[in-house]
């Protein structure tokens, strides 16, 4: 029996008066139970897909790339006076997405320091990769300071003793000066996604990157794995130090406390790694709707992603090297050229990404004095007389990443 | 309306309880809205009042839009014209749904106007216990309309935090199922049926990889067209949802 069968006799009985008890109940007939339980079960699918969509509201599934954590990307050249350039500084790539930095403005001049308090634990022992944040963070700053109508003038480490204060650039009116790689500091992203697979990187274009170190980093040069084999080997190599990473608990624990997972922990703490990146849109969001997912099946989607997306599509395999690793000031001038490298690639149409687990796990090694394989694994893939500081893959995008989150300028200006 | 329902009017002079609960319910909509507009305005200046809100614009919006539905339902109420049993139930709803809803939106601004709400919305509940009968009978003949406004609002919150013409889409393709389920007296049930299609489908397409909004869209469209298929047309029954004519049919008290 359908509804409006039945509407004329339910709106044809008349109801009984108030004071008297009400007739026993009549028996329900067949069609009437199965219309409610049909009712019943669409009011179960109805709850179930309302609590679906809350969840996808509260873990921002609809809005990627949205809210106060990306403000920093469309806001950073807003500011007055030398603020541009601190913005443009924190736009730059930092290890785990940390921001270890923090900016002292003066009236001529600004100061580079690491916040030692953002490190990333176990993942980088002996600082070298938040040097190389920094250093990162300093080739925004001066590019900006040209574009701006500055001429910088940069000093590496000034203080000596005082390992936190990473630069000072002074800075003295000039004719503005913008360039191409100024142009791609807001576009510029780590791409985590696949490239595209059999399309080499041209000659050309890693001569232009390699000829990027110049006479303000010294002691860097890049160095390209692109043959068939040496990129097997890196690859292999990177499989293997991602394996090492998530089976020590203490770098495991490191690296997964960068990992934001919680939409509203994104937005307040405005770092760390996104859940979604380097993702395809139907995995990020299943992987935001679904419970957060543990340490250790983090890592193993860490490894599996490294294995299967970003080593077997590589087109080519980058690693920036220096004199002597250890030292903060060629530590800087790698940050500096690896950014150059970036913003370069960016301008070309070509996808980036940092791959440090090789030089993690080698200063893993030195610091838990272990056998050094990754170290020696590293030390062979290098030219005599240098030292690997930071590895990237690049090749040809498959899709556009999305932007990570930032910390604004105002949040990271000390004295 | 139904025929039931139109058996057992209200009387003309409204029950102490609901008279104190509609003037509850526009005290804490007009405080709601304050709230809202305090949030849309000065929320990044104040978070800790505001819940430390990431996103006090939209919450701000938000928090405006449903204290204007509870305004809305607590002046229906001051002014008799929810004189029905349906008609207060929907007003009980519209007082406590945005008076629970809004302590997640606004934080402690919402405080006093939230106690508000819930409470007139728990008065004009409670004074609907005596007519459980005819309520039930009506739920049960609009539940798949009922679920439709449901899900259509779900439309319309997703739109709201999605991003560009998806967002834009989702919006208008909720309000543009709220409007049909609103007309569906005097709108022809194929029209009506391609409208739903034409709301639900752009949205869920072009946010299929979200999981929410395709689920949200196919039961939107499965109950929807049951909403609107088995609603009687008011031509051919005098004393559907909605009709005023039922009072013919009741002596005057």
């Amino acid at each position: 029996m359908t509804v409006s069968e039945e509407r004329p006799e339910v709106a044809s009985r008349p109801l009984p008066p108030m004071d008297q008890p009400p007739p026993a109940a009549e028996p329900m007939s067949r069609g009437s139970f199965l219309r409610r339980v049909g009712l019943g079960a669409g009011t179960l699918a109805v709850v179930g897909a309302g609590a679906l969509g809350y969840r996808a509201y509260d873990q921002g599934v609809l809005e990627v790339g949205d809210g106060p954590a990306y403000e920093a990307w469309s806001r950073w050249d807003a500011g007055k006076g030398l603020l541009p350039l601190v913005g443009a500084a924190t736009l730059a790539p930092s290890p785990h997405n940390a921001q270890a930095w923090l900016f002292g403005v003066g009236s001529e001049r600004i100061d580079v320091f690491a916040d030692t308090a953002r490190n990333t634990g176990a993942i980088d022992p002996f600082r070298r990769e938040m040097y190389v944040g920094l250093g990162a963070a300093l080739e925004n700053l001066v590019l900006a300071a040209r574009a701006g109508g500055y001429a910088p003038n940069v000093e590496l480490m000034p203080a000596g003793g005082e390992p936190t204060h990473a630069a000072r650039v002074s800075l003295t009116r000039a004719r503005a000066r913008s360039s191409g790689l100024y142009a791609q500091i807001p576009e510029r992203r780590s791409n985590r996604y696949p490239y595209v697979e059999g399309k080499a990187v041209p000659v050309a274009a890693l001569a232009a990157m390699a000829a990027l170190a110049g006479p303000d980093t010294p002691d860097t040069r890049l160095v390209w794995f692109t043959e068939p084999a040496a990129r097997a080997r890196v690859s292999e190599l990177l499989v293997a130090a991602t394996e090492a990473i998530i089976g020590d608990p203490d770098q495991s624990a490191s690296d997964f406390a960068w990992f934001r997972q919680d939409w509203d922990e994104l937005q307040r703490q405005r770092d760390g790694i996104t859940v979604a990146a380097g993702l395809p849109d139907l995995t990020a969001a299943l992987a935001k709707l679904l419970p957060a997912q543990s340490q250790s099946a983090t890592g193993e989607s860490w490894l599996k992603a490294t294995r299967e997306r970003h080593a077997k599509t590589a087109a080519a395999y980058g690693v920036i090297a220096v004199r002597d690793a250890a030292d903060n000031t060629q530590r800087l001038q790698g940050g500096r050229l690896v950014e150059r490298v970036h913003l370069w690639a960016t301008g070309n149409g070509l996808a980036l990404h940092h791959m440090n687990q090789l030089t993690e796990r080698a200063d893993r090694e030195v610091q838990l004095g272990l056998d050094p394989r990754f170290g020696d694994a590293l030390a062979g893939l290098m030219p005599s007389g240098w030292q690997a500081l930071a590895t990237f893959r690049t090749g040809f995008p498959t899709e556009t990443p999305n932007r990570s989150p930032r910390r604004p300028a105002e949040a990271v200006i000390t004295r | 309306m139904s025929a039931t329902a139109a058996a057992e009017p209200r009387p003309h002079t409204r029950p102490r309880l609901v008279r104190i609960a509609a003037w509850l319910g526009a005290a804490g909509g007009t405080l709601g809205l304050i709230a809202g507009l305090v949030e849309l305005t000065a929320g990044g200046a104040i978070r800790s009042w505001v819940g430390d809100k990431n996103d006090t614009t939209r919450l701000g919006l938000a928090t405006i839009v449903l204290a204007m539905i509870a305004l809305t339902a607590a002046l229906a109420l001051l002014t008799g014209r929810a004189a029905s049993p349906q008609q207060r139930l929907a007003v009980a709803a519209g007082l406590l749904l945005p008076g629970l809803i809004c302590f997640t939106t606004v934080g402690r601004l919402w405080y006093a106007p939230g106690a508000l709400l819930v409470g007139a919305g728990l008065g004009v509940a409670v004074d609907l216990r005596k007519e459980t009968h005819p309520l039930a009978a009506s739920l049960e003949r609009n539940w798949t309309a009922l679920l439709t406004v449901v899900l259509a609002a779900f439309y319309v919150f997703l739109g709201a935090t999605a991003l560009g013409l998806a967002g834009a889409l989702g919006i208008a393709g909720g309000l543009l199922v709220l409007a049909l389920l609103a007309a569906r007296d005097k709108t022809p049930t194929k029209l009506a049926i391609l409208l739903l299609l034409v709301a639900a489908i752009p949205f869920a397409a072009l946010t299929w990889w979200s999981v929410a909004t395709p689920l949200i869209g196919i039961l939107l469209i499965a109950i929807g067209i049951l909403a609107l298929e088995r609603h009687p047309r008011a031509t051919a029954t005098p004393t559907a949802v909605g009709e005023r004519s039922d009072a013919h049919h009741v002596p005057t008290q």
